[in-house]
C-alpha cells in the first residue's frame, strides 16, 4: 500500500489492509508521520508530532495483528486535539502561556484508544483555550491560523482547527476533537469531514482541558459516519475519574436494523434554515443536500426551536465557567501572552459575570431541555445546516459579521433551527455533521442531525445511509 | 440641528475599545437573559444531585 492509497483511506479500509497484510502498522504509522511532518505545516494542523510513541504503539499493534488479535482500530493512526493530555508531548491547549506544559499522564480517551490498538501520531492544533473568551481572528492559536485544505487562505474552523484540517488534508484517518459550542461542528462543516458530538456525559473528559464543565464534550472526527461510530464505541463509557459520565455505552445499529431505522426515522426540518440563512455561495449545495437526505429518510415534518436567547445563554455559561477555570491565568503575569486581544478582553470581562445571570442561564437550559423533549416526542432527529456559510477568509474578523457558532440569527429572518449548535450544546444533545457538497466558491458545506440524549446509534445510521447514497464525503481537496 | 457623530477612530483591536465592548456584551447578554422569565411557581427543583457513591 503506497502513501497515496493510505492518504485518504478510511479507518475501515486501513483496518482491512492491515489484516490482509497489505501494510503493517509500523509502515502505516511511518506514512502518517511523514504526511503530518511534510503537509501539516501547510495547514498549521500539528501541535506536536509523536514519532517515538507512534512507532512503539504501532509495533505493539503489529504483534497483536500477528496473533490475529485486536479490533477495528488496531494499528490505525490518529491525532488528538491538543487539549487532551498524552505522554510524550507537551499539552499546550493552543495557548502560549502553556507552550511548555507537560502533563505526564494520558487522558481517558487516549487510554481507551490505546487499549483499542489505535496509534497516537500527533497532537493537533487548536484555538487557544478553545476560544472561551470569544476570539476575533482565526490566528488565535499558538500554532497559527488553521488553514483549510480546500483553500489555504480560508479558515479550517475552530476550535478543533487542526483535527479538521489534518483530516480534510488526508493526513490522518481520524482525530479526536472537542465541542463546547460548535468546535466539532464548525470545523467539520468547513473542511468537508464527518464529526460526531456525543451526548454530554457519554465520553469521559478526564485529562481534557476544561473550558466549561457543563458544556464540554469530546468526540470523533473522521472520513465518514461509520468510522466515527467505530471510534465512539472505543471511547464511550463511564469513568470513575470523571463523575459527569453517564455510564452508558455506544453500540452502532447493525446492518438491516440501521437501514430500517434510517428509513423509518421522523425528521424535523425548518426550510428557512437554508432558504433564509444560507449564504449565496452555500445555498444550492445545501438545498441539494437536503433533497438527497429526504430521499434517504422521507419522513419530514416541520419543527422549529423555541425562541430563546441561545447565544447569550451559551456565552454566559461557558464565559462564567471558563473565567473561573482560568482565573489564575487571567489574573496572572502570563495572561498577556495569549494571542488574540478580543479573547483576552472577553475572558477578563467574563470574570465579572454575575452569579444571578449564570444561574438564570442554567434555569433557561432546563426549559430548553423540556422544549427539546417535546420536539423529540414528534420527531426522531432534527436536520439543519452544519453551517449556513462556507469557511471564512483567514483575515476576516469572526465577529463582523458574526461567524462563530454561538452567534445569534439575524433579527430580520425567521430563526428556524439556525441556533441548533448552541441550543443542542446547551441541552447536552448529540449531533453528527457530514458533508453534502461543494459551494460555488469550491468550499465544502454540510448538514447536521441532532437527536435526543444517547440517540447516537440513530444519528450514525442516518448519516451512514446518506453516505451510502452520495459521494460528498469522498471528495478530496487538491494539494 | 444635532451635532454630527464623530467617526470611530480607534482600531477595532484597540485594547481599551475591546474591554469596553466585552463589558457591553456581558451586560447585553445579561439583559437578554433576564428578559426571559422562569416562573418560580412551577419550576422543578434544581438539578444538583448528591453523589450516592461517596
Amino acid at each position: 500500500m503506497n502513501v497515496s492509497e493510505i492518504r485518504f483511506a478510511t479507518a475501515a479500509e486501513l483496518a482491512l489492509a492491515l489484516r490482509k497484510r497489505r501494510v503493517s502498522a509500523v509502515e502505516l504509522a511511518r506514512a502518517v508521520l511523514d504526511l503530518l511532518e511534510r503537509l501539516g505545516p501547510s495547514y498549521n494542523a500539528v501541535a506536536a508530532l509523536m514519532p517515538d510513541r507512534a512507532l512503539d504503539e504501532a509495533a505493539r499493534a503489529d504483534r497483536a495483528l500477528a496473533r490475529k488479535d485486536g479490533g477495528p482500530l488496531t494499528g490505525i493512526p490518529y491525532g488528538a486535539k491538543d487539549l487532551l493530555a498524552a505522554r510524550g508531548a507537551p499539552t499546550t491547549w493552543g495557548a502560549p502561556p502553556y507552550r511548555d506544559q507537560i502533563i505526564d499522564e494520558d487522558a481517558t480517551t487516549v487510554v481507551r484508544l490505546g487499549r483499542a490498538g489505535a496509534v497516537l501520531a500527533a497532537k493537533l492544533a487548536m484555538v487557544e483555550l478553545a476560544g472561551g473568551g470569544g476570539y476575533r481572528y482565526p490566528s488565535a492559536s499558538l500554532q497559527g491560523p488553521g488553514r483549510n485544505p480546500w483553500n489555504r487562505e480560508r479558515w479550517s474552523g475552530g476550535s478543533s482547527s487542526g483535527s479538521a484540517a489534518a483530516l480534510g488534508g488526508g493526513l490522518v484517518p481520524f482525530a479526536i476533537g472537542s465541542e463546547t459550542s460548535g468546535s466539532i461542528g464548525t470545523p467539520s462543516a468547513y473542511c468537508g469531514i464527518t464529526g460526531l458530538r456525543p451526548t454530554y456525559g457519554l465520553v469521559s473528559r478526564k485529562g481534557a482541558m476544561a473550558l466549561s464543565w457543563t458544556l464540554d464534550k469530546l468526540g470523533p472526527m473522521a472520513r465518514n459516519a461509520e468510522d466515527c461510530a467505530t471510534v465512539l464505541e472505543a471511547i464511550a463509557g463511564g469513568d470513575r475519574a470523571d463523575p459527569t459520565t453517564s455510564g452508558r455505552r455506544f453500540r452502532a445499529l447493525a446492518g438491516r436494523a440501521a437501514v430500517s431505522a434510517a428509513r423509518r426515522a421522523r425528521i424535523g426540518f425548518a426550510e428557512e434554515d437554508v432558504a433564509e440563512h444560507a449564504s449565496p455561495e452555500a445555498k444550492r449545495a445545501l438545498e441539494k443536500g437536503v433533497a438527497e437526505f429526504r430521499r434517504v429518510a422521507p419522513g419530514f415534518s416541520r419543527v422549529a426551536l423555541p425562541v430563546l436567547p441561545f447565544g447569550p445563554m451559551v456565552q454566559t455559561v461557558y464565559g462564567a465557567e471558563g473565567a473561573e477555570i482560568f482565573a489564575e491565568l487571567i489574573e496572572g503575569p502570563r495572561f498577556e501572552e495569549l494571542v488574540d486581544a478580543r479573547q483576552k478582553s472577553g475572558l477578563r470581562a467574563a470574570l465579572d459575570i454575575k452569579a444571578r445571570d449564570y444561574l438564570h442561564a442554567m434555569r433557561l437550559r432546563a426549559r430548553l431541555q423540556d422544549a427539546f423533549a417535546e420536539i423529540f416526542g414528534k420527531v426522531d432527529a432534527i436536520l439543519s445546516v452544519g453551517r449556513a456559510i462556507t469557511a471564512t477568509p483567514l483575515t476576516q474578523p469572526l465577529d463582523s459579521p458574526p461567524s462563530t457558532a454561538s452567534a445569534g440569527p439575524p433579527p430580520n429572518k425567521r430563526p428556524g433551527n439556525i441556533g441548533l449548535i448552541p441550543a443542542g450544546n446547551l441541552a447536552g444533545l448529540p449531533a453528527i455533521f457530514f458533508p453534502c457538497g461543494l459551494a460555488t466558491d469550491g468550499l465544502p458545506v454540510g448538514l447536521q442531525l441532532v437527536g435526543p440524549p444517547f440517540s447516537e446509534p440513530l444519528l450514525v445510521a442516518l448519516a451512514s445511509a446518506y453516505q451510502r447514497e452520495t459521494d460528498h464525503h469522498t471528495k478530496r481537496p487538491r494539494d | 440641528m444635532a451635532a454630527p457623530v464623530a467617526a470611530e477612530e480607534r482600531s477595532i483591536d484597540d485594547p481599551v475599545r475591546l474591554a469596553e465592548e466585552a463589558r457591553e456584551n456581558t451586560h447585553k447578554a445579561a439583559t437578554e437573559l433576564r428578559s426571559q422569565r422562569v416562573p418560580i411557581e412551577i419550576e422543578p427543583p434544581t438539578v444538583f444531585r448528591a453523589n450516592v457513591e461517596r
